[in-house]
């Protein structure tokens, strides 16, 4: 490893940047705006304004934040020393690409529209290329694996017929490829990271699996290797009430948040509650990165902290455009550092 | 010297005065109001519209500001302004200016503006990336009508193809598409590996044309469906168009410059008036408010107490005043208070961090030790001869210069005087430029007249001189600690804990001194006995809260072990020596270099000089920064560690704010 | 020869003491730089203060080269004839300049470090500057400490 002072540059760029994430003030003026447009004006005075002036309305803010997330993707891509690091965190951006694309062509197949305005070019993967790729069924230049599991999905279609068994080896893929670039790294903290990102996964998958009632004996399948909290724990947990989840897992950090969720009875409401819960698990894990002068973790929490600003804004911007509960919403804000 | 005494004011409104009370407390700027945002019994805010109106028009000039300043030439430079050279408001005229210009309406102008602008200019990027692309067709004999939508019959595609694939492509293409297509390539160029073709094909042999181009994996480049005649046709359109839009670009930036060298002043000063008033309806956010009163509480002065009085005397009808020592709970703020001798160096204890409310303030304690430590660390009387004429200089240019600044220069004044005379006794002028300058020679009686020691042939001596110092400066803050602990009644530490450790202390000291010789050789046994006393106080005194013979017995043994690192504090000094020993021999090497350029042939004189200017700025600026920061760490690390722990929060009252103008008290020029 | 070798081994002393230090300083003030312009890319307005934090390590390189001269000095190098010195006092200058040689060298890399992550501070909390600038300072005690040996030391030996 090279020696850890090229971070020193990175870091310290990362933490002026850092500052400029939107506060819990900002916040609370976005969400006292009586409209969208007064909310969108309160944005103006961030970061975000610079893509604002290029929307044709107020309504198109999705388009704000895809551009500001990608200008920060983009930026830090140019000057961070491993760029690993960056590509690990739009993996998720690539595999919903090809989700999107998978399902329309499906859905083409079947007669209906293709639904290209779905795809981000958050990915790593120039959308062009995937588009190219997927349209001429030639997979061979995917990187990712995708050039085995892409033509596998598809036949998972054509044999079985069923969307959950694809997008299930999608995911799987998705997080390996998180797994074994978090391991080619060698870097304790980012192995650590991965693996609480694994346990969020898992974790919010068992509550989706409890929602539709599947049972333990099927369920293995959804669930990622190298997490914290083992396959076999994951599967038990489906077979206990969600009270007792805490007690079952309750070893690992990722586990004792479950015993946070209060009001267990509606579903719906707790997985919504159990998404922020694992977010705000996973800007725990890497708020370590602020003790690391020339830390590499560093990058991927300001990545994070600007994920979940995005996220934040996106919450904030819905509600307001549609008038939800405030006191509401607040509960829903991630933690961002 | 001292924590000036607070006063808790509670202070009840009548609403109809409400803001003209807030005004005067404004405007005397003597009251820091205490936030009550928890109380449960806060009902919802009343002010809290007039806040968020206020909270709109500050975003406007905030967008304002942000689009406007980069056009603005500043007739004042920054350094001016934030040395306080800036326009003086009163607040009624600011009120009359806000009354007369609508922010909102100008934002939305100025919206206007930048939205068209940033239309323009992402026009110009893409006619840019149009035109590249159509300079690869100036080749092409058709219409780009065929490639970018096709006709009725013919259609195209074109893009880049490896050269390596390119004779196959065609090969395929000809044998497969035979007669229904016509191939362009564009010339080859050597060093690039793919090269550009375009494919013309009847409409209906579309597929096998794709699927021959994927096969020797040509990479497709959409033409624009707006792009029809002939390329060359074409390009005169774009330019044209950017001609127009560089033509429009340039209009609008004219525009917004007008606009800026129009505007920014009176939105500058209205940034402060909009971020006073918000000041101030914060205060309003923070108290309690019912349905006819308002209920405000501030810490104030006891010194402001009757000024405050007196200002709000108009208003004795609709409010009523308390005034209540700080309580228990209360977590009073600090407001420091010092003789003029010793307020620059207050600019120290804030640096630190000002004391808890009720403790000392170290700012006189540490102010002669820093005077003396920073002469000693630059040493040099050249430099501070230099720094005083540019610190009065400043000083006298600028009067309205804000309190810190001013504080600080005043501060860095004192250390240029006390580094004169430590120069002038160590006949350390710009090093020995005196002795070896030969025209310098005639000042040589006056160097003399005050030298008394020279450091670099008798460093031992001021050695000794400054552990000296060590020693007498951590007596000192043991002493101070003694005091303290007296001062609050805590006797058993008085004693116990810090006497036994001076008792200790000087007792090694005496020994020390008596074998050395430097004492008369009594002071060897009243040495001994101190020292042992003092010992045992410190053993059993650190020893007491525990339980147990074994943790008792180590935590006395630790204690007394302690001792060592008065040993390393003392030693810590010796950087008065090593600093100032380093300031004068940089000077000395640069008059040396000096001396030695002088040699060259014609040119000689005047590089030396050159050497010996920017040399001594070089040293003035590396050693000002050293002795300031060194002469810092003994009072924060040595000093400040024997009795002080800062942690309290500095006293910000409600005053206006004044980042571009000076707000004063009602209209001082009107 | 002989009456050359103690000589020689003062400038060997001189050498080390000024190109250690030199190298110690400049690793220290290229790390602090380096933050320093990650700080600058976001934030321009703070290039007073990153400076200043990045001109901390640069002490060490100076007090190298005062070693250096203070040795040239001794044995008359600079500005008159050379001394006599002999091959047991050239040897005891030589090691008198080790101290900064070896602790300059370190204590610049050391105190870049602590710069640089001052600098990191002050991006996130400019109030601060104060403390930020006293940080790196701690560091530099020791480098102070081993100049005043390498002082001692060369005092210490009679020509």
């Amino acid at each position: 490893m090279a020696p850890a002072e090229r971070y020193g540059y990175t870091v310290a760029r990362l933490r002026a940047m850092g500052n400029r994430l939107l506060d819990e003030s900002s916040y609370q003026r976005i969400l006292d705006s009586e409209d969208l447009d007064a909310a969108m004006k309160v944005l103006g005075e961030t970061a975000y304004a610079a893509w604002i002036a290029d929307l044709k309305s107020n309504r198109e803010f999705d388009k704000a934040i895809e551009s500001e997330l990608l200008y920060v993707y983009s930026e830090l891509q140019k000057f961070v020393p491993d760029k690993r690091l960056v590509e690990i965190c739009r993996i998720p951006y690539d595999f919903h690409n090809i989700k999107v694309l998978v399902k329309s062509h499906i859905l083409q197949k079947e007669g209906h529209e293709r639904r290209f305005d779905l795809l981000t070019k958050l990915g790593n993967i120039p959308t062009d290329d995937l588009v190219m790729a997927v349209e001429s069924e030639d997979y061979r230049l995917l990187p990712y694996g995708l050039h085995v599991v892409l033509p596998k999905s598809v036949a998972l279609w054509e044999q079985a017929k069923n969307i959950l068994e694809v997008e299930k080896e999608l995911d799987d893929q998705q997080y390996l490829m998180i797994r074994k670039m978090g391991s080619d790294c060698a870097i304790p903290s980012i192995l650590a990271w991965t693996r609480a990102k694994i346990d969020a996964e898992n974790v919010r998958n068992a509550v989706r699996l409890r929602r539709i009632g599947v049972d333990a004996s099927s369920a293995e399948s959804f669930f990622h290797d190298g997490g914290y909290i083992s396959k076999e724990s994951l599967v038990a947990l489906l077979s206990e009430p969600l009270e007792g989840w805490t007690k079952l897992v309750g070893f690992t950090d990722c586990g004792i948040l479950i015993g946070e969720l209060k009001e267990l009875g509606d579903m719906n409401h707790v997985l919504v509650e159990m998404e922020r819960v694992l977010d705000d698990y996973i800007t725990k894990v890497l708020s370590k990165a602020k003790y690391g002068a020339f830390s590499e973790d560093n990058i991927i929490q300001y990545l994070w902290a600007k994920e979940m600003e995005a996220k934040n804004v996106r919450i904030l911007l819905v509600s307001v455009a549609n008038g939800t509960n405030r006191e509401m919403v607040r509960g829903l804000l991630r933690r961002v550092q | 010297m001292a924590v000036a005494e607070l006063k808790k004011l509670d202070l009840y409104v009548h609403k109809s005065v409400c803001d003209d009370v807030l005004g005067v407390l404004q405007k005397v700027g003597c009251c820091e109001i205490i936030s009550r945002t928890d109380d449960a019994s806060r009902e919802a805010p009343v002010m809290n519209e007039r806040l968020q109106q206020i909270d709109g028009q500050i975003s406007d000039i905030r967008f304002l500001l942000r689009f406007l300043e980069p056009h603005y030439k500043d007739p004042v430079s920054s350094l001016d302004r934030s040395l306080g050279e800036r326009p003086i408001f009163s607040m009624e005229e600011l009120e009359k200016l806000s009354a007369g210009t609508n922010v909102g309406d100008i934002a939305a102008r100025m919206h206007s503006l930048e939205s068209r602008l940033m239309a323009v200019r992402s026009e110009v990027s893409q006619n840019i990336g149009q035109l590249d692309l159509l300079k690869k067709f100036l080749d092409f004999p058709y219409p780009m009508e065929f490639l970018s939508c096709g006709t009725e019959r013919v259609r195209g595609i074109s893009g880049t193809l490896p050269v390596a694939s390119l004779q196959g492509w065609k090969n395929a293409v000809e044998s497969r598409l035979g007669k229904d297509t016509e191939i362009f390539v564009a010339r080859v160029d050597e060093k690039d590996p793919d090269v550009w073709v375009t494919l013309l094909y009847a409409k209906e042999r579309e597929p096998e044309a794709f699927e021959i181009s994927s096969k020797y994996s040509l990479s497709r480049v959409e033409i624009p469906r707006n792009m029809t005649q002939n390329a060359s046709d074409e390009i005169a359109v774009l330019k044209k168009r950017q001609d127009a839009l560089a033509a429009e670009d340039a209009f609008i930036v004219r525009k917004v410059g007008e606009e800026a060298e129009k505007m920014v002043p009176a939105i500058r000063s209205l940034s402060d008036y909009y971020s006073s008033l918000r000041k101030r309806f914060e205060a309003l956010d923070d108290s309690i408010v019912t349905e006819q009163t308002i209920a405000l509480q501030a810490w104030v002065p006891v010194k402001a107490v009757d000024f405050l009085k007196r200002e709000l005397l108009p208003f004795r009808d609709s409010i009523e005043m308390v005034l209540a020592d700080p309580g228990e709970g209360d977590l009073p703020p600090t407001l420091l208070q010092n003789a003029k001798a010793a307020l620059p160096y207050e600019t120290l204890t804030k640096l630190y961090g000002v004391p808890l409310y009720g403790e000392l303030d170290p700012t006189p304690l540490l102010a002669p030790f820093f005077f003396i430590y920073f002469g000693m660390c630059l040493g040099d009387a050249g430099y501070a001869l230099v720094m005083i004429a540019g610190l009065l200089y400043f000083l006298r240019k600028y009067k309205r210069m804000p309190s810190s600044v001013k504080q600080f220069m005043h501060l860095i004044l004192g250390a240029a005087v006390s580094t004169l005379i430590y120069g002038a006794l160590t006949g350390s002028w710009f090093g020995d430029l005196v002795d070896s300058v030969g025209f310098l020679s005639f000042l040589k009686p006056i160097k003399n007249l005050f030298f008394v020691i020279d450091p670099m042939q008798k460093p031992m001596t001021i050695l000794g001189i400054a552990l000296t110092f060590g020693v007498v400066h951590l007596g000192f803050g043991l002493f101070i600690a003694f005091y303290d602990c007296l001062r609050k009644k805590d006797y058993m530490a008085a004693f116990c804990d810090k006497g036994a450790w001076i008792t200790m202390l000087s007792g090694l000291l005496f020994l020390l001194g008596g074998a050395a010789g430097a004492l008369p050789s009594v002071f060897s046994p009243i040495g001994k006995w101190m020292a042992i006393i003092g010992a045992v106080t410190v053993f059993l005194y650190q020893g007491r809260g525990k339980t147990g013979i074994m943790s008792k017995f180590f935590s006395g043994v630790l204690a007394v072990y302690g001792s060592t690192s008065y040993l390393g504090d003392v030693l810590s000094y010796s950087r008065l020596l090593a600093l100032g020993l380093a300031s004068a021999a940089v000077g000395v090497i640069i008059n040396m270099l000096g001396k030695l350029s002088s040699g060259i042939p014609y040119v000689g004189w005047f590089v030396a000089i050159l050497v010996v200017l920017v040399g001594h700025t070089f040293g003035l600026a590396v050693n000002v920064l050293g002795a300031f920061v060194h002469s810092l760490r003994l009072q924060y690390v040595e000093f400040f560690s024997k009795f002080y722990s800062g942690g309290g929060k500095f006293f910000s009252p409600l005053t206006y704010s004044s980042q571009y103008v000076d707000v004063t008290e009602t209209s001082a020029n009107s | 020869m002989e009456q050359y070798l103690g000589i020689m081994l003062s400038v060997l002393g001189a050498a080390l003491a000024a190109g250690w230090a030199g190298a110690g300083s400049a690793i220290g003030v290229g790390i602090a730089g380096e933050s320093g312009a990650g700080v600058m890319t976001e934030d321009p307005g703070k290039f007073g203060l990153v400076l200043l934090l990045q001109a901390l390590p640069g002490t060490q390189g100076i007090y190298g080269l005062m070693t250096a001269f203070l040795v040239l000095l001794k044995v008359g190098l600079l500005g008159g004839s050379p001394l006599a010195v002999g091959i047991w006092q050239g040897l005891g200058i030589c090691f008198a300049c080790l101290p900064v040689a070896i602790a300059e060298y370190f204590s610049a890399i050391a105190q870049g470090k602590t710069s640089a992550a001052c600098i990191q501070m002050i991006a996130k909390r400019p109030e601060e500057t104060g403390k930020a600038v006293i940080l790196p300072a701690m560091v530099e005690t020791y480098a102070v400490l081993a100049l005043l040996t390498s002082i001692i030391l060369l005092n210490s030996i009679k020509l």
